[in-house]
């Protein structure tokens, strides 16, 4: 029974999976992602820091982080992607130990799909800092980091 | 016995139906239209990609304002701007292998564009820096600046 329970839960979890496509975008889609500066709504600044850490022992680990990006999709004409970092801090971090760890940071970039014409991928990164870091011991590390790019940046091997 | 051949059974389909969502959703390289425009602004502050491995392998790769892959079908225009700040990538390893791979207002050779191709690169007031550090380690360092065609292979 316990085993039925298993399989049948899977069998809708994959289910789903499956009948899940990659989104199909109309013309004059538009990405805009404010990241700390002035906030015309509050009328003061923000400094708060978008950050994405992981710590581990031991295993496989994987820290993604994606700010403003299109992944596996499909996207008409005159799609525009803006990304303003002002005062603020965008991190994406990872200390490992014993393992392998991929430590991805894409900013402002489309990884894979289609994308019609007039693409526009505008990056503006202000008094600000935008840090990708990895720490290994005993293993393997890979950090990509990728700011208003075409491609995906970790893609190939190792890791 | 029955009981068994059930547990066989759920397990395999179980694999299966795990892979094929895996095999179904993996990316490929981007297709983009004509008139794709690439803007990067970089002022006064710091941009980094750093990893450091001890007794292991680090592969740092820091991509800016670049075509890494995937094919453009028209014009392409990239501009990339860095004012009184500090663009740096570094690998370092301890009894390993280190690689820093560092691309700005790039076209590298696994991407294409069908159409013109403008790629300006301002540095104002600022530094760009590729290192890699290996001790009892291999290293290789890269640095790719308003390029197209190269890589590090």
């Amino acid at each position: 029974m316990r085993y039925l329970t298993l399989m049948v839960g899977s069998l809708l979890v994959s289910g789903t999976a499956l009948a899940l496509d990659a989104p199909q975008i109309g013309s004059g889609a538009s990405l805009t992602a404010d990241i700390g500066g002035k906030s015309d709504t509050v009328g003061g600044k923000s400094y708060a820091g978008v950050v994405n850490a992981l710590g581990a022992v031991s295993g496989k680990s994987v820290v993604k982080q994606n700010l403003a990006s299109i992944g596996d999709a499909s996207v008409q004409a005159n799609a525009k992607i803006s990304l303003s970092v002002k005062d603020a801090g965008v991190v994406n971090a990872l200390g490992e130990f014993q393992g392998s760890a991929v430590v991805n940071q894409s900013i402002a970039s489309v990884e894979g799909g289609a994308v019609g014409a007039n693409l526009k991928l505008d990056t503006t990164i202000g008094n600000a800092g935008v840090v990708n870091v990895v720490g290994a011991i005993g293993g393997e590390a890979k950090i990509c980091q990728s700011i208003g790019s075409i491609g995906d940046n970790c893609k190939d091997k190792p890791l | 016995m029955g009981i068994d051949l059930f547990k066989t059974l759920g397990l395999v389909i179980l694999g299966v139906l795990y892979v094929v969502p895996v095999l179904g959703t993996a990316a490929e390289a981007p297709h983009v239209g004509d008139g794709a425009s690439i803007h990067v602004t970089i002022g006064g502050s710091g941009v980094v990609n750093a990893g450091a491995a001890v007794a292991g392998y680090a592969n740092s790769k820091q991509m800016i304002g670049s075509l890494i892959s995937g094919n453009v079908g028209g014009n392409l225009n990239l501009s990339t701007q860095i004012k009184n700040s500090g663009v740096v990538n570094v690998g370092a390893a301890l009894m390993g292998s280190t690689t820093a791979t560092q691309a700005i207002d790039t076209v590298k050779l696994s991407g294409t564009a069908s159409g013109n191709v403008t790629d300006q690169v301002t540095l104002t007031g600022s530094g760009v820096t590729n290192v890699t550090v290996g001790v009892a380690s291999n290293a290789k360092a890269c640095q790719l600046i308003g390029t197209i065609g190269l890589n590090c292979n």
